[in-house]
């Protein structure tokens, strides 16, 4: 029993962290399908060696070594490269293992909710319809550097509302 | 213009950084400070598409905004069940591995002497040759090098199984196929059922019937032609029955070699120039992947009369080891030439020796210690009184 509920509560924590994970894989591989595939082979390997897992540690921490290998192997295949420097990447991987305070995606969901018009109609494309930014501009009849600046400006938005509604601790 | 390093992150991102901004961006991220805006930045990036595209199956495309109040919590369920399914889901496993084959349940890559066989959780059967790279991703199969033949079970309705090759999509209902990829080309051959083949530097797409095959080259006409080229009646020409090896996938057939015919059965290599001699003639397509045999009898076949056999050995045979396969040393040297654009634009010297009507047998490329030939050899038929 013990050890089922030691199982339980890795898959916990990897439901936990799902978005974290996802949202550090994806800032590797900079592919929404492969970064999808790569959590996926993660969560395999999550419940195949869960028992690997010391409880008290960072889970992100040990998932991202799993997801190294995963990257590493998926990207080769897909002809795909990690450009980010190792001591870049082993930076950006310390500050990951950092928790998003509870209510990050809610607070997410409504700053995504107040975008509209054309940064809204971008972002819809970018992410809903997973476009690249030059399929994005030859649909909207405007140039690639607009849309890229359109984006960037959007996501700062966007990454300053869910900051600004964390700290008044306002989700609703 | 100097780019803020929210706009170095973005363009990142997007996959739109140039090398001056992605050496600016690594140098920034040294710094604990930047990591953790990046890392914020990532989170935004990640969680919109986690976010969107779980709205996307539901999107009505005239709505203005892209997410519902209700969504936050329905993707989480969703992602929740994901799980569930992927830690139950029936996965692909491996049987018949023979030499250095590695399969993780999602990934498959063979050395140049591994092979395998991948089935699916549908019964579908992937026999990966040597030097073959395979990922399995749901109903898209990406094959970036080398063999698989596949026999593959008929599928259900709007849920066909697609060969993805960095020069085709390849749809498959119901079929035997084999599919052959370098750098340069995919070769589809389909022996029962049908595929539709999608040329993607061209978005061209062409149906392959059982008995045709396609070659698709970069931005290549993609034509469908049969496998076995029909044989003129020729006066005196001899029956040929191939007898081994017959197991599926490794046919070897019967057709007519002349200019632009295939010179090999699993790649999309085409003879580039032949001899006045055997133009035209009978021959058996070998394969390719069978280069490194040293079988003493590799290919068996029965003539029913008397006929000229000749053998094209690689040029580079017996160049720098002075030796050929055994079975061949006596064969009389003819110093004409088969010419194909295969990987290394090789050339085959065309050996011939006269046999009785009965059984052939021909040994491996390598039969008594390495010869140097890098490709297979081919075969060719005439009768005695062309």
């Amino acid at each position: 029993m013990a050890t089922e509920a030691g199982r339980e509560a890795v898959l916990r924590e990897f439901v936990r962290n799902r978005s974290a994970l996802f949202a550090l894989v994806l800032s590797l591989v900079r592919e929404f399908n492969l970064a999808e595939e790569v959590l996926q082979e993660v969560a395999v390997v999550v419940c195949d060696q869960w028992s690997d897992f010391k409880p008290g540690t960072n889970f992100v921490a040990w998932a991202m070594r799993i997801a190294r290998n995963k990257i590493f192997n998926l990207t080769r295949v897909a002809r795909r490269e990690i450009v980010l420097a190792p001591e870049a990447l082993e930076e950006v991987e310390r500050a990951a293992a950092v928790e998003s305070p509870s209510g990050w995606m809610e607070a997410l969901q409504k700053c995504m909710e107040g975008l509209e018009g054309r940064a809204g109609e971008m972002l819809v494309l970018r992410y809903r319809d997973g476009l690249s930014g030059q399929e994005i501009a030859r649909q909207l009849k405007t140039t690639v550097t607009a849309v890229h600046m359109a984006l960037s400006r959007a996501r700062s938005a966007v990454g300053r509302c869910v900051q600004g509604r964390l700290a008044q601790g306002e989700t609703t | 213009m100097k780019q803020s390093f929210e706009e170095l992150v973005s363009l990142y991102l997007d996959d739109a950084l140039d090398a001056e901004g992605l050496a600016e961006l690594n140098r920034l991220l040294t710094q604990p400070e930047f990591a953790a805006r990046f890392v914020h930045l990532s989170r935004v990036h990640g969680g919109m598409r986690e976010l969107s595209s779980g709205a996307a199956k539901a999107a009505a495309p005239s709505r203005r905004r892209f997410l519902r109040p209700w969504m936050a919590p329905a993707v989480a369920a969703a992602g929740f069940l994901l799980l569930i399914y992927f830690l139950s889901r029936p996965t692909a496993r491996l049987e018949d591995a023979v030499g250095a084959v590695k399969f993780d349940g999602s990934v498959f890559e063979s050395s140049a002497r591994g092979s395998g066989t991948i089935v699916l959780p549908d019964g579908t059967r992937l026999l990966a040759g040597p030097e073959t790279s395979i990922r399995l991703a749901g109903q898209r199969i990406q094959l970036d090098r080398g063999r698989i033949a596949a026999d593959v079970p008929d599928q259900p309705q709007g849920k066909s199984l697609v060969f993805s090759t960095p020069q085709v999509d390849a749809e498959v209902l119901g079929t035997k196929l084999s599919l052959s990829v370098d750098p340069e080309a995919t070769l589809c051959n389909v022996e029962t059922g049908r595929v539709r083949l999608l040329q993607k530097a061209t978005s061209k797409s062409v149906v392959v019937e059982s008995g045709f095959f396609a070659v698709a080259v970069g931005q290549g006409e993609l034509k469908v032609e049969p496998l076995v080229m029909p044989t003129p009646p020729t006066k005196g020409a001899p029956t040929i029955r191939v007898t081994a090896p017959q197991r599926w996938p490794r046919a070897y057939k019967v057709t007519t070699f002349r200019k632009d015919s295939l010179i090999y059965g699993d790649r999309g290599w085409r003879i580039t120039d032949i001899p006045t001699e055997v133009d035209g003639a009978q021959g058996i397509v070998t394969l390719a992947e069978d280069k490194s045999s040293q079988d003493e009898v590799l290919l068996v076949f029965e003539i029913d009369r008397e006929a000229d056999v000749w053998v094209g050995i690689d040029g580079r045979a017996a160049q720098i080891s002075k030796k050929l396969p055994t079975w061949l040393a006596s064969w009389e040297a003819t110093n004409l030439k088969i010419y194909s654009k295969t990987a290394g634009n090789s050339y085959y010297h065309l050996y011939k020796r006269r046999f009785p009507a009965g059984t052939v047998s021909l040994g491996g490329n390598h039969c008594g210690g390495d010869t140097g030939a890098g490709v297979n050899y081919t075969v060719l038929i005439t009768p005695t009184t062309r």
